[in-house]
């Protein structure tokens, strides 16, 4: 009798094991269906081994505190900003963003690849024999765009509310900082290399940041690309009020650009209105961390100014 | 054609003025600040310091149009030097791989030995070409008298293309520098600035008048080696002295403003049409056609997309390809 019962209460267990387990990836095949850059992307379990393409991803995984195991993270682990390295463990770099090593992606069993349908579009198809991918606008993307990815991200990893919840948060931080910046004044960043420095529009993730924090763009012209190399007479004509670089060498053309008479003309050299900062956070991660560090960024700008 | 009937002063002066003309456009056109063409000669003569029109025309655009004039000169010599020392009418700086082993150069210090650096990019330009020009002249056996045509410019593509790849590898393994070095495989003059036209033209002076020197001496050449030698030219001496002057023509041209190809190919057969086959007369000819077409394609090359600019390099190979076609067609290679 003893027998009989430990067998039926055991086959209970089991079947009401599975049923829950059942319901669970019901559930998830449901929520985690998006919409990606290719179409509908959808899994049924919660991604445990993710590798990420770009940075702005790993904002985005960093914002609701999950790890991911590989990051093309160009070789330097310097690339990710400290506050996102604090949040996430240890991660193996599967290469450069331009070109991942697809045999140490492999190498990792991911079982969620999120990819930049900018830069990866090309190894999209090599990419899914591997794990699933998730391909989503980031490099030369905006602003709104990136924040659309990042909630796309957040259900995909089954952290759809976690994710809403930290968005939510991010406009309200962003807001907070609007407050505390003088509205309207206008705010131009570039990246400034050895021998080119490419503005960053106003379709650019940092052109938007700028918007959102209720500053201005400086108009660059034909808007049609986000992120467009200038020579210094072009900047002339441009000449923002106040001009944020990141360089990306030192010493950069705007080091060779400052001892030409011209560069005493524009607005923001008269008005000592130029500042440095970092490019990793303005230009490569584009993620809401991100954007909230640029915020900061700017907020010492302008009580520096006052 | 009236202008081929010309006595050769004429010819000058007439390619001169369109040169000055062509300079003088090029000083005011297309600027995102209006910039008058009056501004243009008063920031030569009596400059007004507080207009910032003129300022960028003395600042900018003057030292750019003297660095064009330079390269566009010093390419075309190179291009004739080449195509006289070889007797090849393909002989270019481009075709024959000094323009690839020049980036090549670039593009290894500027990303993999930074170390380098203290040399300069240039001189790592010109290093990188001669080493390419050296390959390419003995896997061509140029050296040698009663070559093959066909064998030299076979090893210029492939010594081209080994270093086109390489530079790719170099790009893609130190991408941070790729955009820097990408602009600089384009040709552009965007950067030209006084400090340039310093470093320029020296070495641009010692090059052409090299030039003029060597150009009876490719006369002889033209008779066929043997001849030459027995009218007491040194073969190996004017080849080697001739490879020298293109080294230094080619090198100062392509590391103070880019590889910017076609000049070199075109111009050597755009002044033969016009004056025929003496060096002493198309050499000069050809300087200042290859001065009024790096000039002209700069001037373009702010027009196409404005207010970007398009490398001047993509517009001389826009303009080269058509031509170079129409050439062939006609048979005067």
């Amino acid at each position: 009798m003893k027998r009989v019962l430990s067998i039926t209460l055991s086959v209970l267990v089991l079947c009401f094991s599975f049923s829950t387990t059942a319901l669970a990836a019901a559930e998830n095949a449901v929520n985690n269906s998006v919409e990606d850059s290719k179409g509908t992307f959808s899994l049924d379990y919660i991604p445990q081994r993710i590798v990420v393409l770009e940075l702005s991803f790993v904002d985005a995984l960093a914002a609701v505190g999950v790890s991911p195991v590989g990051i093309a993270d160009d070789k330097d682990p310097d690339r990710i900003l400290k506050e996102i390295r604090d949040e996430i463990g240890a991660w193996t770099s599967v290469g450069t963003r331009s070109q991942p090593s697809l045999e140490t992606i492999s190498a990792l069993k991911p079982d969620l690849i999120i990819a930049d349908i900018s830069r990866h579009e090309g190894v999209y198809a090599d990419l899914q024999k591997i794990a699933p991918t998730l391909i989503l606008p980031s490099r030369r993307a905006t602003y709104e765009e990136n924040l659309q990815a990042t909630a796309i991200i957040g259900k995909a990893i089954g952290k759809d509310q976690e994710m809403q919840a930290r968005l939510k948060k991010h406009a309200q931080v962003m807001s907070d900082f609007a407050q505390q910046l003088p509205t309207g004044k206008e705010v131009q960043f570039g990246v400034a290399r050895d021998d080119a420095l490419f503005l960053h529009t106003a379709d650019s993730y940092a052109g938007g940041v700028i918007r959102a924090l209720g500053l201005k763009n400086a108009n660059t012209g034909r808007s049609d690309d986000a992120y467009r190399q200038t020579s210094l007479e072009q900047f002339l004509a441009v000449n923002p009020d106040y001009f944020i670089v990141g360089n990306y060498v030192t010493p950069s053309i705007i080091d060779k650009w400052k001892k030409e008479p011209l560069w005493s003309v524009l607005k923001a050299a008269k008005n000592h209105h130029i500042y440095s900062v970092n490019p990793n956070t303005w230009s490569r991660c584009r993620g809401i961390i991100s954007a909230e560090t640029m915020g900061q960024d700017l907020i010492r700008v302008f009580s520096a100014n006052q | 054609m009236i202008f081929t009937r010309l006595p050769f002063i004429g010819q000058c002066v007439i390619l001169l003025l369109f040169l000055l003309v062509c300079g003088w456009i090029s000083l005011f056109s297309w600027s995102v600040i209006t910039v008058t063409p009056l501004d243009a000669l008063h920031a030569l003569y009596n400059m007004n310091e507080d207009s910032i029109a003129q300022h960028i025309v003395h600042d900018l655009r003057f030292p750019r149009v003297l660095i064009g004039i330079m390269v566009g000169a010093n390419l075309a010599a190179a291009g004739v030097i080449m195509q006289g020392l070889t007797q090849n009418p393909l002989a270019s700086p481009s075709v024959l791989g000094i323009n690839a082993g020049a980036a090549l150069g670039m593009a290894t210090v500027s990303s993999l030995a930074p170390w380098f650096g203290l040399l300069g990019t240039s001189v790592a330009a010109m290093i990188g070409g001669g080493v390419a020009w050296a390959f390419v002249m003995l896997l061509g056996s140029a050296w040698r008298s009663g070559n093959e045509h066909g064998r030299l410019v076979l090893a210029g593509v492939a010594i081209s293309a080994l270093c086109a790849a390489l530079t790719k590898a170099v790009i893609i393994i130190a991408e941070d520098q790729a955009a820097g070095v990408l602009t600089w495989l384009a040709g552009s003059l965007t950067d030209a600035r006084w400090q340039t036209f310093d470093a320029l033209w020296p070495v641009c002076l010692i090059g052409l008048v090299g030039a003029m020197l060597i150009s009876p001496t490719l006369n002889l050449l033209q008779l066929g080696d043997d001849n030459a030698k027995n009218l007491g030219v040194s073969l190996m001496w004017v080849k080697l002295g001739g490879s020298f002057l293109v080294l230094l023509l080619v090198g100062s041209a392509i590391s103070s403003v880019g590889a910017i190809g076609f000049v070199g190919l075109l111009v050597p057969h755009m002044a033969r049409m016009l004056t025929g086959q003496d060096h002493r007369k198309f050499l000069p000819i050809a300087m200042i056609l290859g001065a009024c077409l790096v000039v002209l394609s700069d001037t373009v090359s702010r027009a196409i997309i404005y207010p970007a600019e398009t490398p001047a390099g993509a517009i001389l190979a826009l303009i080269g390809a058509p031509f170079f076609i129409y050439l062939v067609r006609k048979r005067t290679l």
